[in-house]
């Protein structure tokens, strides 16, 4: 039977990799990853994980012993936060374009100037290009789960790719929820041991990360792209056999709240869609149809279910919690993609955004009223006056929030 | 006369973060009266930092100042120095900054003897992460990574900076606080790389763990473990036994690397057609 803990988004990160069973867990202090390093190395000196900890002299080298260990054969789990990410960047090509399944667990921070430490999505962002499977969680529960089912994944052998399973910077890494921790025999059965195909053998001598020419290089790229062109189904079956192994209801790809009905929808992931929640409670009390969507995975992206599921709002609001500086809409990144993916339906929502969440701030319950006032506006007309909106900015009459408040 | 620290103080950026016992604040002040001593003209001289908790010290002191990323503070002072050798440049680091992260450009910095003086906050720890154990934890000691003991050995910043090349090196602690500021003054009067490891404590995170007593306790452990490199040298094996040297280990005048690039520069320019 699951026992129920009291678990910060670290802690819940910590007792994942150990219920995953990882066997090398390398390591390198930033707040507010510092908490899962923390826990870790607490659970391998006291016996109750059996794994080696390897405490690198900076992301980087941090990065390259977790690429070493999944190549000889280790389930390997890493992770770091903000300029920590950044310091990393070198190594993300080559975990995943050598297609080694390590984790790298990210509680996001803000990048520097000025030395911040406040949850932002935009450290991991800027490495969501490199073929890495990456998703934000929205509670300790998720972090949790996450971890096991990431690791499923990333392991499938039509996929053997990375994962960054993030989490925001303390409001999950830090504020405690309830997990329900499953018997080690329900992840046991759920997650075989990691099994790499060709590792590092002094018995079977395998080459890794050959030097190639330059008319190799695509025909080693479309493999990487093609195993995330195989992550959709697979990502639909290790989460429907996680929901039924450890009795959880996770969505595959797209979390909805309040969408049936929904004219509008805001549009975020991670930890800031509970605010988002209560916030659709407000409004429908106030009969405003407005619906949440939360994606699961931001790598993949889940281009077809927002085709499928999305065209029938009138308007979607991205909560952008990243910096797109210069980008095609002006402001964050889940812009550009969810426009992207709506291209091709004959019939599209209006879509704009908001800046909200940056260096660490907190997206209240008002900035999303205010939202709300653009994006039913913009229901009701089928147009955008803007692409990007800033909360706290640049959407006018803080008057509107009051009003809709209780 | 009392030593006049508001002249270099910038009073709006405090109070700082340091914790009380924390040493930082009489290396800091070390500095302070060490550049007093060496003459430094205040709108010349650069300190620069990565970060950490020694780092946060540019930002209190009012000179030209530039608080970057975590282990990087070298590179961007031999930016600052090679764009303007006039300039008098500093560097402040702790030991995880200037020996883990950033040890690739601190044993760089020595090898090419460029004109800057760099201070080692040496708290034997992480200070601003929570006490993980750091190049500089000695063998043994508990860190909050390491609650049985650390099975790393410790880099000792002496023999580091001398074997890379670097032709100042010295080391003092926070309990000697007149040779440290002998020693910092001596390393910005030296033409080339100086190195003070600075020994300080961090009662926080690594002193309460090894219960090695209060912040000023863990002063006075510093008084009884260290002797001075002259000293020792009439001594027999037995007294400097687990003793810590302090003193001036290293001052050779060796070409410097802004002067030797600009020589490059002279010789080939007019070769080449340029100006002169
Ligand atoms: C790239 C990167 N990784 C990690 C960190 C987190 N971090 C901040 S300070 C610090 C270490 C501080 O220790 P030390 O350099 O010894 O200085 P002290 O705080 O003890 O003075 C670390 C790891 C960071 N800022 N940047």
């Amino acid at each position: 039977m699951a026992k129920e803990y009291f678990y910060s988004g670290c802690a819940a990160a910590a007792y994942g990799a150990k219920a995953a069973r990882v066997e090398v867990i390398t390591s390198y202090p930033i707040r507010p990853y510092t908490g899962i390093m923390m826990e870790l190395s607490k659970l391998v000196a006291n016996g109750d994980l059996d794994a080696e900890f390897v405490h690198g002299e900076g992301e980087h080298a941090q990065m390259s012993v977790t690429l070493g260990a999944s190549a000889s054969g280790a389930r390997a789990y890493t992770g770091t936060s903000g300029v920590g990410v950044a310091y990393g960047m070198e190594v993300y090509s080559p975990t995943a374009g050598g297609r080694y399944p390590c984790q790298c667990a990210i509680a996001d921070r803000a990048l520097d100037p000025p030395g911040d430490f406040g949850s932002e999505h935009t450290d991991v962002m800027s490495a969501r290009d490199q073929g890495y499977i990456m998703g934000w969680a929205e509670s300790p529960q998720e972090v949790f789960d996450n971890t096991i089912m990431f690791y499923r994944i990333g392991e499938d052998q039509d996929v053997m790719l990375p994962q960054f399973c993030c989490q925001d910077g303390y409001f999950v890494s830090h504020i405690p929820g309830k997990v329900p921790v499953p018997e080690q025999s329900q992840v046991d059965e759920y997650l075989p041991p990691y099994n790499h195909p060709h590792p590092l053998d002094p018995h079977r001598p395998t080459l890794h990360g050959p030097q190639i020419f330059p008319d190799q290089g695509a025909a080693i790229d479309i493999q990487r792209a093609g195993a995330h062109a195989n992550l959709p189904k697979v990502i639909e079956k290790c989460v429907k056999e996680y929901n039924e192994v450890m009795g959880r209801n996770y969505a595959p790809m797209l979390d909805e709240y309040m969408t049936d009905d929904a004219e509008f929808v805001f549009f975020l992931q991670g930890g800031h869609a509970k605010t988002a929640r209560y916030a659709v409670n407000h409004l429908r009390k106030k009969g405003v149809k407005a619906g949440m969507v939360r994606p699961r995975f931001t790598r993949p992206f889940p281009s077809d279910e927002i085709a499928e599921r999305c065209g029938k709002f009138k308007a979607i609001g991205t909560i952008e919690t990243s910096t797109s500086y210069g980008g095609a809409m002006r402001g964050g990144n889940l812009i550009h993609e969810v426009r992207a993916s709506l291209y091709d339906l004959d019939k599209r929502p209006a879509v704009t955004s908001m800046m909200a969440g940056l260096g660490g701030e907190v997206v209240t319950l008002d900035m999303f009223f205010q939202y709300a006032e653009v994006l039913a506006k913009a229901a009701k007309t089928g147009q955008v006056d803007q692409w990007v909106y800033w909360a706290g900015f640049d959407i006018a009459g803080w008057e509107g929030a009051r009003r809709l408040q209780f | 006369m009392a030593f006049d620290y508001a002249r270099y103080i910038r009073p709006g950026k405090l109070p700082h973060i340091w914790c009380p016992g924390c040493a930082h604040g009489i290396v800091m002040k070390a500095i302070l009266r060490a550049i007093d001593r060496a003459g430094l003209d205040k709108d010349r001289t650069v300190v620069v930092s990565g970060i950490g908790c020694a780092s946060r010290m540019p930002g209190y002191v009012d000179f030209n100042t530039l608080h970057t990323t975590h282990g990087r503070a070298l590179g961007f002072a031999t930016g600052v120095k090679m764009a303007d050798p006039g300039l008098s440049v500093l560097v402040v680091a702790g030991d995880g900054d200037a020996l883990a992260i950033g040890g690739n450009h601190f044993i760089h910095a020595c090898r090419r003897n460029i004109d800057i003086t760099l201070v080692v906050f040496n708290n034997s720890i992480y200070g601003m992460t929570g006490g993980q154990f750091s190049p500089a934890t000695p063998h043994g000691m508990l860190a909050s990574t390491t609650p049985y003991g650390n099975p790393d050995y410790a880099f000792d910043v002496v023999q580091l900076a001398m074997g890379a090349g670097a032709t100042f090196v010295s080391r003092s602690t926070a309990y000697h606080v007149l040779p440290l500021e002998k020693q910092i003054a001596e390393g910005i009067g030296h033409k080339g790389f100086a190195v003070i490891d600075a020994l300080c404590t961090c009662p926080t995170t690594f002193g309460r763990r090894n219960k090695l007593g209060s912040g000023a306790e863990m002063l006075l452990w510093f008084k009884d473990h260290t002797i001075g490199l002259k000293a020792s040298e009439n001594l027999p094996p037995e007294k400097r036994e687990g003793k810590i040297l302090t003193g001036v280990f290293r001052k050779e005048v060796k070409p410097e690397y802004c002067e030797e690039y600009g020589k490059i520069i002279e010789k080939v320019r007019p070769a080449r057609g340029g100006r002169e």
